[in-house]
């Protein structure tokens, strides 16, 4: 397996605040990574560092070993990371095909027919196809969420950043937004995500990251890390080490 | 992704040219004035629909293009450059500073660059007053006269300010289908958004903003060779950098028709008021101003007719019924 994203010493500060320092990991091709810690810890700026929202403070990201830490959203966009967001961003007027088809248009180049086509597909994935012509205003939360993700899909990336896409469903939208998770990964885009259900992203990740105040406090399997102390002081509770203890992941 | 269009527009779009073109063969003077003046109207709002209309940014510069077109074309003109190749220039001269100018404000987003925009149109005001060498100052400028008699002249300028229209139509209408367009409406909706899925948010901003500027550029010099004296209150005028916008919202701001209709709506409602409310005509503008904010916030294009007609003929259904029911 290659490295697909390395981050070396990234860091980023607002004035004197210090929102990610000194964090360095690397993606392997075809992960599900998954990247937790407290409410403030610098997650979702750290996918915003990546993805060239925010300028680095320091460190580099490396992208299929080419350095990608200057580049502008648009262009980290068409070279293949594709994100989703806390709060979803549709472009409220359009329909659901034009939403998907800006992200087959603009993100992955092509012709306009090539890109119908992969707007096809993807809405079909996703299972929108029968909702092609609402206008995306309409739609429900669970659908503004599949629809992000078809989005992303269209622009055919290589690495997927999803930050919170479970937040605000409930249990049994959930169960169908992680198996659409699951088939995006078995088609090789390897993918980082954010997540604050616990249960959810463990059993779905090969690896965990823990990120608190804005540095990374451990990375490891699933079942490593909710045994450690550090992170279960600084995020997990121990009460919620115990019942993990007597679950098998 | 790909528009369809209904034909009617179009259609209409096309009687409305051709009848255009046919004024000076049987108005008088002061109708082809007025005609001359909903075709430049036209041109200058469908200019402003690239930025306002597709970008969704409220820009208030056209006057400074407009402004800048008379000075560029007066001036060439007066260099002794022959009068279609000054107009030219001026497009070209106004293209190349708004292009230059756009990479700048087009940083500044919302209010902030609205109110940047307005102050690019003193600023280039207050520079034409100053500069008086060049431009003659607050005397103004003479700016030689288009060749004929006053019918022929302004039968001409009937014909070139259509011309310039339609050719602002022909590029929005072009724009509107491509990928371009396309970009437009997403940074309109979603500016972040757009970002994301790869659009180069920055430079379809600056082509829209400089799109938004050519044809003001020609405008502004064809006016400057129809009025012959040109000064900087007249050009840089305040006044023009709203209309425009407004014209638009009337018709309906990111329609392709919409900036027609609601020029010459407005042009038609101003000559009105104009004509019987001398001392009024001004607060009857802002009453107008004030209606469309609140009442037709989408423009007349983008109001839902069939819905209105439902809802009438309910109305009106069920108001029988119950005098019905009372008889």
């Amino acid at each position: 397996m290659s490295e697909l994203l390395r981050l070396e010493g990234v860091g980023k500060s607002f004035g004197g605040i210090h929102a990610v320092s000194n964090v360095s990991f690397g993606l392997d091709e075809g992960e599900i990574v998954g990247l937790i810690g407290p409410n403030g810890a610098g997650k979702t700026t750290l996918v915003n560092l990546i993805t060239g929202v925010h300028s680095l403070s320091s460190g580099r990201v490396f992208f299929q070993e080419r350095d990608i830490s200057r580049l502008r959203p648009f262009q980290a966009a068409r070279s293949g990371i594709a994100r989703t967001f806390q709060v979803v961003q549709p472009f409220p007027e359009m329909t659901v095909f034009e939403n998907v088809a800006a992200g087959a248009l603009f993100g992955s180049g092509g012709s306009v027919a090539n890109a119908t086509e992969t707007t096809e597909r993807e809405l079909a994935f996703v299972g929108l196809d029968h909702l092609r012509d609402t206008p995306a205003a309409s739609l429900t939360l669970p659908n503004r969420k599949r629809l992000e993700l078809a989005k992303s899909l269209a622009m055919k990336p290589k690495l997927l950043l999803l930050d919170e896409v479970n937040a605000g469903l409930n249990t049994g939208e959930i169960e169908g937004a992680m198996s659409l998770i699951r088939k995006i990964a078995e088609r090789g885009i390897t993918i980082l995500i954010i997540e604050h259900l616990m249960k959810v992203l463990l059993s779905v990740s090969h690896r965990v990251l823990v990120l608190h105040h804005g540095e990374l406090l451990a990375e490891g399997a699933p079942d490593e890390i909710v045994q450690d102390q550090r992170v279960i002081e600084a995020y997990l509770g121990a009460k919620f080490a115990e019942r993990m203890a007597g679950v098998k992941l | 992704m790909m528009r369809s269009y209904r034909p009617y527009g179009f259609i209409l779009f096309g009687v409305w040219c051709v009848a255009l073109f046919l004024t000076p063969l049987w108005a008088d003077n002061y109708v082809i004035r007025i005609a001359i003046t909903m075709a430049m109207f036209s041109a200058l709002a469908l200019s402003w629909n690239f930025i306002g209309g597709f970008a969704g940014y409220p820009s208030f510069s056209t006057a400074a293009f407009f402004g800048i077109g008379c000075y560029v074309g007066a001036l060439a003109q007066r260099a002794g450059v022959p009068m279609v190749v000054a107009w030219i220039l001026a497009t070209l001269f106004v293209a190349v500073f708004a292009t230059a100018l756009g990479a700048i404000i087009l940083r500044l987003k919302g209010h902030y660059f609205a109110i940047g925009s307005i102050a690019i149109v003193e600023l280039t005001r207050l520079i034409t007053s100053s500069w008086s060498s060049l431009t003659g100052g607050g005397n103004g400028l003479n700016v030689p006269l288009v060749r004929g008699s006053p019918d022929e002249v302004s039968a001409f300028v009937m014909y070139v300010m259509t011309a310039i229209m339609i050719a602002a139509f022909a590029v929005s209408f072009l724009v509107d289908r491509s990928r371009l367009g396309f970009g437009l409406r997403c940074v309109r909706q979603n500016e972040d958004a757009a970002d994301m899925v790869g659009v180069d948010t920055t430079r379809y901003k600056v082509a829209a903003f400089t799109l938004s500027a050519l044809f003001c550029g020609t405008v502004g010099a064809v006016y400057a060779s129809w009025v012959g004296y040109i000064d900087p209150t007249d050009s840089f005028s305040i006044l023009l950098t709203v209309k425009v916008p407004v014209m638009v919202m009337l018709g309906g701001a990111g329609t392709l028709l919409g900036p027609v209709v609601g020029a010459v709506g407005f042009v038609f409602l101003e000559e009105v008021f104009w004509a019987n409310f001398l001392e009024w005509n001004r607060a009857i503008l802002g009453v107008i101003i004030v209606f469309l904010i609140f009442f037709l916030p989408n423009g007349l294009l983008r109001l839902d007719y069939k819905r209105i007609l439902a809802k009438v003929s309910e109305k009106r259904r069920r108001s029988e019924s119950s005098r019905g029911a009372e008889q």
